[in-house]
């Protein structure tokens, strides 16, 4: 199993997945890199992997994206593992810190993209499922929509108000609070 | 000028949305984000999960005034019926009347944080004391808390183990064989000071009537 070979750093470097994009595109990954996607990780376990993985549901532009997310985080869960090992070493836990300040400097600036990207990556991080990114992504949208009025996200997202007068009537009974 | 993609945030899915509505405070769900279009207000009306552990209490700095206050009441019920009935933990103002509502609908609450001064008259002691028989933990932020409703809660909540009510006030002295049982009983017990000059309560119900 392609997995086993984790333990060693060699093996785990030579271990390379190609990612095939809806348009088409592949995208060469190291198995770290990949196995972020828990998705991925069963095809890798189930050995079907030759040949390449298609992913119908994600365009080169999105996967570009997401594969830059997954490489830094693959990075820093190596950098974990390595440091549990000495974890009463103090310098090399500040060297921790660091790099968990450089990971969400770069979330942060990963984040800086337009709603049209930001909801592909959440429907790409969903059916790869990556927890980190989709929590990284959902948060965004959360944090976005915290203290605004239903129109304001309406705006904000381009949603077009298509609650029934029936359904309407509903929320007038339950929650007239947000018609004071 | 470059034109702006557009994508259908109204068909997000619904495992999705709850992803987004469960990184909300409640009251964002319930006047917000929850009822932008039909499918984001089903998701947060249909999914009881949302609303296992209830928190609606103001944010610091939120304005508080009597409207506001009544709104958030309603909203303390309509979180409580979106739970349909598997609410565990509810945090926030409430008077008699949501207390009771609380009571009524949520038989698992195991912990219940009321922000407000309480005030639960005798007349209450059946709709809310006798009805939270899984409650393990009761904090009280201040109010008027009567001896026979302390009694009451001891004896109706056998799984209790946090009774803070530090800061309320109560009518009548416990006697010291009941406060060395109620010790024992429980990990955390702040037993509320008893007042010697009477008590008037300014929530808005007993403002209200008097």
């Amino acid at each position: 199993m392609a997995s086993a070979g984790s333990g060693d750093e060699k093996a785990a470097a030579a271990a390379m997945i190609t990612l095939i994009s809806s348009d088409n595109e592949k995208f060469e990954v190291t198995e770290a890199t990949a196995t972020l996607s828990q998705t991925i990780r069963h095809m890798i376990e189930d050995g079907c992997t030759d040949g390449g993985v298609p992913l119908p549901n994600v365009t080169s532009k999105i996967l570009a994206r997401v594969i830059e997310y997954c490489k830094k985080h693959a990075t820093a869960a190596a950098g974990e593992e390595g440091s549990s090992s000495s974890f009463s070493d103090a310098a090399f836990l500040e060297v921790d810190r660091a790099f968990l300040e450089e990971l969400e400097e770069f979330d942060d600036a990963f984040l800086e993209v337009d709603r049209a990207t930001l909801f592909d990556l959440i429907l790409a991080a969903n059916y790869l499922d990556i927890k980190g990114l989709l929590n990284l992504t959902c948060q965004k949208v959360a944090d976005s929509v915290k203290g605004k009025t239903p129109e304001q996200i309406r705006e904000m997202y381009n949603i077009v108000n298509d609650l029934t007068p029936e359904e309407e009537a509903e929320i007038r009974r339950e929650t007239q609070w947000a018609f004071e | 000028m470059q034109k702006r993609e557009m994508r259908d945030w109204a068909a997000l899915p619904r495992d999705i949305l709850l992803e987004i509505f469960g990184r909300l405070q409640h009251a964002d769900v319930l006047r917000g984000a929850g009822l932008a279009c039909a499918s984001w207000w089903r998701a947060a009306v249909e999914e009881p999960t949302l609303w296992i552990t209830i928190d609606i209490h103001f944010n610091e700095g939120d304005h508080v005034n009597e409207q506001s206050w009544h709104a958030r009441l309603a909203m303390g019920r309509a979180a409580v019926d979106r739970s349909a009935g598997r609410c565990e933990s509810f945090r926030g103002i409430a008077d008699r009347d949501l207390l009771a509502y609380i009571a009524a609908r949520a038989p698992s609450l195991r912990s219940l944080h009321v922000t407000s001064g309480w005030c639960l008259p005798e007349e209450f002691f059946d709709r809310v004391v006798t009805k939270l028989p899984m409650l393990e933990r009761l904090v009280l932020d201040g109010g008027h808390l009567l001896k026979s409703t302390l009694i009451g809660l001891l004896e109706h909540c056998p799984h209790l183990e946090v009774l803070d009510a530090g800061n309320c006030y109560s009518d009548k002295r416990v006697e010291y064989d009941m406060l060395l049982k109620w010790y024992r009983m429980l990990k955390v017990f702040h037993l509320p000071r008893v007042h010697h000059h009477g008590w008037y309560c300014f929530c808005w119900r007993c403002a209200e009537h008097g």
